[in-house]
């Protein structure tokens, strides 16, 4: 089933006399329970089109459709409730507020989307037990590791149980050790608990732990590839080649 | 180059720098306006009036404002360290350019410069327009008349402020220049990047220390209003002493044991963004328990003060009113009570006659003479007739006109300066004939009565609460040798004495039979005014005072003690000198009540802003997460009105007993209520405070909005 369908978007920057086209005329589809990886380099429009289907950024031109509904089009008020009930997020940064405890931010989610009370301790405890962090709920986060620190920020943008979770760079802070672990809790989730993650990275091995990864460059899509039945390490020499195609800042970012 | 820099600098952040402008400009404005009180007409008039005292008075307002401004001066390089807090960032990326510190000093030498030159100049503008209002303000302190109203521009004043600003604002100058000289591009660079570290207090210890910090406050309390009888000075200190160290514990203890509340309670701690806003503020409170408690004590001392100063003021005007019901009072001894003291030499006319013969009778219309007996309220003259063998037998004492409830009045607290021993003290005693024509003259009702009976006029309230209960027992009075007994249950209420409080003890009126044979102490006159102009009636008042004195001089050349002979009290002098008291305390209490709120109101505020800058990346998060706009301006609210309010909140508490010990200390002087000034003051608070908070939450939102 067709979760998200964006049909020939558009995004400019600039005006008249000198435009940049940031994304250039992008379609493609995404099904419930996928796992994508939108890579490019620097500059390639990466970023923009997660933006976009966040509703953080408008598009110039084009739609999105998310369970057969625009969304291109809705009103501030309703952006604000299509994010909170609809999409979870994971930062680079990780984004957690320094002044709470990992559950008091896990639950923050929860709470701002209204939930009652007496929910709230269960679902907190369910992912941190799926994300295995449960040792580090009380824990504020400059007690904890990057690894941890993203992790907890994975079980906030899981925690309301979104129809889709959008990743920006979520290895991107992290060492390699890390970044494997959180990677794998991310299959897991995928997998055993058929979550949709939407994840923008420039790194090969990051995006290999994906079932598909869609290429962009320079606003439009490259290439597309997907796992199929391929083993991890299999799926990675094949992103490999495709960014040797695309040349550029990618190589460099392997 | 850099000074284009400087100037873009400002232009940019006016927004964000509001607060801060606000409070020079305020500073400005205030000291200018209150500094101007010199040059303010009704305020000349005062001095000119009383020139010695007008002087002191000049030269301790000149100090008062030294102390206000080096206040303000304070404040001000408070603020400025937050402007410079905020910019750290920007100052990075001038120093990874490869400019120079120095080059960096002069850019904040400029914005200074510019920032004080504006401040000063617009804060000017403002205290001059509003010392407009101020001199009507003034005017009514001072109960003058408003009809030479002329727009008034002090240069003196102007120069003075612009002098202390100006050193207020070199030293931030100086200060900036070290900060910059003194920094670390690393820590600049990283400045905003530091996650807090989070410090739990162990929650058993801070219940513990706030049930101390609250029954130590309690104890304080209770020895400030229900135990102030018993209460020594240096006690009194050490109760202060104790309640300002248990504000300290409070805020020191509140914070987590409000935090370990609200966490149990998990319906409002998971609810909307309570979670964020209690964290928010807890960990904020750890580090600003000092000066919270110092806001809290400035602002409890602030609410007494103005209040006090207000009632004072009330008190000593409403007093006037009752305690000088005719203009002036001409008061001669009687010369042949007299006749037989060597030290004074009697003068032998009676006041009526002084004023004809004097010729200042022409000022005066109805006037009124009585006589009065046995005058010894100090027990003066009972002991001189004592000790010169004067029979005292007869003389009725306050212990005899309080009868069975002398013991009472005299275990009581109030001390009174009036009667300083009832059993040696005796009242004065006038006719009922004499009674009547005078209460004729003020205005008041006659009394009547039977000869063996007899009444009291009284004005001070404690002695009179008991010569109440006395008439009511019917308590019998022995006068040379027949037995009186009390006309009316209770006291007249009045005073035959012009003075400027309420001290009239008691005087006794008894039937013109009664005093047949006595000879009287002293003759009294009083009388009105031939105008109702105050400054015409000032100038009659001099001109009769005069011609009184030169009437003395030519009768009793050689008396040395003529000054005294015949005593004029007026009530225009007594009211110059009340009004005059009054105005200045309440002047001075306004002045520093107002520079004490916006001062705490400020520190606060800046606190705040900054608070708001170090935390834009938690609201973006919030952003991020998809709460809504409102829910995090609701919580930020909730943050500003929590440090607003809480210090708010205590003193408010504090001055709530505190002002019970004002109140008694306002009330043994007068009956005012002190209520009515309890509104005003918080009316004035409401308006500096209210507004601190309102501007400081909108620039805060502003602040937290900027990003998007």
């Amino acid at each position: 089933m067709e979760l998200l369908t964006i049909k020939n978007i558009e995004k400019y920057y600039g005006n008249r006399s000198n435009l940049t086209k940031a994304i250039d005329d992008i379609s493609f589809n995404v099904s419930s329970g996928e796992f994508v990886a939108i890579m490019g380099a620097s500059g390639s429009g990466k970023t923009t089109l997660l933006n976009c289907i966040s509703t953080i950024d408008r598009v110039t031109a084009g739609n999105i459709y998310f369970d057969g509904a625009d969304i291109t089009h809705l009103k501030n008020k309703e952006l604000n409730a299509f994010r909170r009930e609809k999409l979870g997020f994971i930062f680079q940064d990780f984004n957690l507020l320094d002044t709470l405890t990992a559950y008091e931010n896990i639950s923050l989610a929860l709470t701002i989307q209204k939930r009652p009370a007496n929910e709230i301790d269960a679902a907190v405890k369910r992912v941190a037990q799926q994300l295995d962090i449960t040792d580090v709920l009380q824990k504020y986060p400059y007690q904890m590791s990057g690894g941890q620190k993203q992790r907890v920020a994975s079980a906030r943008a899981i925690v309301t149980e979104p129809r889709l979770v959008l990743a920006d760079e979520p290895t991107g802070a992290l060492d390699s050790k890390s970044a494997k672990l959180l990677l794998e809790r991310f299959s897991y989730l995928n997998k055993d608990l058929g979550a949709t993650i939407m994840m923008v990275t420039h790194d090969s091995f990051t995006a290999s732990y994906t079932s598909r990864v869609i290429f962009i460059k320079d606003g439009k899509i490259f290439s597309e590839l997907s796992r199929g039945d391929n083993t991890r390490k299999q799926f990675f020499d094949r992103i490999i080649d495709v960014v040797t195609l695309l040349g550029g800042d990618v190589s460099d970012a392997l | 180059m850099l000074f284009k820099l400087s100037v873009r600098n400002i232009r940019k952040s006016i927004k964000d720098y509001a607060i801060y402008f606000f409070t020079l400009i305020i500073s400005v404005a205030i000291f200018y306006l209150f500094s101007s009180i010199e040059d303010q007409d009704a305020f000349k008039k005062y001095i000119a009036n009383d020139p010695i005292a007008g002087e002191s008075l000049r030269s301790f307002l000149k100090g008062l404002s030294v102390f206000v401004a080096v206040l303000l001066g304070l404040l001000i390089v408070y603020a400025n360290r937050f402007l410079m807090k905020r910019r750290k960032k920007e100052f990075a990326i001038y120093l990874m350019l490869g400019m120079s510190k120095q080059k960096i000093s002069v850019i904040l030498f400029f914005e200074t410069l510019l920032i004080g030159l504006g401040s000063l100049v617009v804060g000017l503008f403002l205290g001059v327009g509003l010392s407009q209002f101020m001199s009507a303000f003034v005017a009514n302190l001072f109960e003058a008349d408003l009809n030479a109203y002329k727009f008034v521009v002090s240069y003196d004043i102007i120069a003075r402020t612009i002098l202390y600003f100006s050193i207020a604002y070199i030293v931030v100058m100086l200060f900036n220049g070290i900060i910059i000289t003194k920094c670390k591009l690393i820590t600049l660079m990283q400045s905003g990047k530091k996650s807090e570290i989070i410090k739990q207090k162990n929650p058993w210890l801070c219940i513990i220390v706030f049930i101390i910090a609250v029954s130590a406050l309690s104890f304080a309390y209770w020895n400030v209003t229900k135990n102030t009888i018993n209460l020594e000075e240096d006690e009194l200190l050490f109760c202060i002493g104790l309640g300002a160290f248990s504000t300290l514990l409070i805020f020191w203890s509140v914070s987590g044991l409000v935090l370990r509340a609200v966490m149990s309670l998990k319906r409002v701690y998971f609810k909307g963004l309570n979670t964020f806003t209690f964290r928010q503020i807890s960990s904020r409170i750890n580090t600003v328990v000092i000066s919270m408690t110092i806001i809290c004590l400035t602002l409890f001392v602030t609410i007494c003060a103005l209040s006090s100063s207000f009632a004072i003021r009330g008190a000593l005007n409403k007093d006037l009113r009752e305690c000088c019901p005719a203009d002036i009072e001409l008061n001669v001894a009687n010369p042949e009570k007299l006749k037989d003291r060597d030290d004074i030499k009697p003068i032998l006319e009676m006041p009526q006659e002084i004023l004809e013969e004097s010729g200042a009778s022409k000022y005066l219309s109805r006037t009124q003479t009585i006589k009065v007996y046995f005058e010894s309220r100090y027990g003066y003259i009972h002991d001189y007739d004592r000790k010169n063998g004067i029979d005292t037998n007869g003389f009725v004492t306050y212990a005899d006109l309080l009868g069975d409830f002398a013991d009472d009045y005299k275990n009581q607290s109030m001390m009174n300066v009036e009667i300083s021993n009832i059993d040696r003290a005796t009242p004065r005693i006038v006719s009922l004939s004499d009674y009547n024509a005078i209460a004729k003259l003020f205005g008041n009702e006659t009394v009547t009565m039977d000869n063996n009976e007899y009444f009291i006029v009284a004005d001070e309230d404690n002695i009179s609460d008991f010569l109440d209960k006395a008439a009511s027992a019917d308590t019998e009075i022995c006068f040379q040798g027949n037995k009186l007994t009390p006309a009316l249950d209770k006291h007249v209420d009045g005073t035959l004495e012009l003075f400027d409080q309420h001290i009239n003890c008691g005087v006794l009126v008894v039937d013109d039979s009664m005093l047949a044979n006595e000879i009287p102490v002293y003759f009294d006159l009083f009388g009105y005014y031939n105008t109702s102009s105050k400054d015409e009636m000032r100038e009659m008042n001099k001109q009769l005072t005069k011609l009184v004195r030169d009437w003395e001089k030519e009768h009793y050349p050689n008396s040395q003690y003529y000054d005294e002979r015949v005593e004029i009290r007026s009530k225009i002098v007594i009211s110059d000198d009340v009004i005059g008291t009054a105005a200045i305390t309440t002047f001075i209490g306004l002045y520093l009540g107002l520079i004490f709120i916006i001062i705490c109101a400020a520190v606060i505020a800046l606190k705040q802003l900054s608070e708001c800058t170090d935390s834009i990346n938690r609201y973006e998060i919030l952003r991020k997460l998809g709460a809504e706009e409102q829910s995090i301006s609701r919580s930020l609210f909730i943050q500003t009105a929590v440090f607003f309010f809480l210090p708010l909140a205590l003193a408010v508490i504090h001055s709530f007993f505190g002002l019970q010990l004002c109140k008694i200390i306002i009330e043994t002087f007068s009956n005012f209520s002190i209520f009515s000034s309890i509104l005003l003051t918080a009316g004035i608070i409401i308006l500096i405070y209210g507004g601190y908070f309102l501007i400081t939450f909108l620039c805060g939102r502003s602040i937290i909005r900027k990003r998007k």
